[in-house]
């Protein structure tokens, strides 16, 4: 595993996240993005969904 | 003699900090898109390399956009081509500014981005990266 590949990320590979804006938290999970969007319904907590890449990586190139 | 002219085809800009991601320690452009049936925005890609702009199948299928999988296209990025959908336009919200998008929808699940924003969204705004300070501003037009 690359240490650049963040080591909380390492356990959601291939899973939708809801994290904070710097990254550093993540608030909830779900390999299903549908089901993860239900559990966020009515959340006041602020933060974005993006999805953990399955495979490791160095860097995004491009 | 520099002539400071106030552009008025454009809204006052919106200025963003780059933003840490899962790879490595650069920050990236990274921006929250709104999408009216998702609960929370999407972290979205500013891609000035992307000629369009690209979605996640499933994000755009949660955001009700629509698609037609009987009419596969192929592209070409970086190493290798690809295939996509066509999608029907939907509505995008910025910082409280929206915007009506059409959207690629890319035909592979493992595909990293919830959604890049490309040269349609370039379209509606002027991008202006500033990576030696880790900022990018938007100027969207009026």
């Amino acid at each position: 595993m690359k240490q650049a590949y963040k080591k909380q990320f390492m356990q959601f590979r291939g899973e939708w996240i809801f994290t904070d804006k710097n990254l550093s938290k993540i608030y909830a999970h779900d390999k299903d993005l549908s089901r993860l969007s239900k559990k966020l319904k009515g959340s006041k907590t602020e933060g974005s969904i993006t999805r953990v890449p399955l495979d490791a990586a160095d860097a995004y190139v491009g | 003699m520099l002539m400071l002219v106030n552009d008025d085809k454009f809204y006052p800009k919106l200025s963003f900090q780059y933003t840490p991601y899962i790879f490595g320690p650069a920050p990236m452009p990274l921006i929250e898109v709104k999408f009216e049936k998702l609960p929370k925005p999407v972290w979205s890609l500013v891609d000035s390399g992307a000629s369009m702009s690209i979605i996640h199948p499933k994000v755009a299928s949660v955001a009700g956009i629509k698609f037609d999988i009987q009419k596969p296209i192929t592209g070409s990025g970086v190493g290798s081509s690809y295939r996509y959908f066509m999608g029907t336009p939907i509505d995008i919200t910025i910082n409280h500014i929206s915007r009506n998008l059409k959207f690629s929808v890319i035909a592979n699940d493992d595909f990293m981005w919830g959604c890049i924003l490309g040269h349609d969204f370039f379209k509606e705004a002027k991008v202006i990266f500033k990576t030696y300070k880790k900022e990018f501003d938007i100027f969207f037009r009026k």
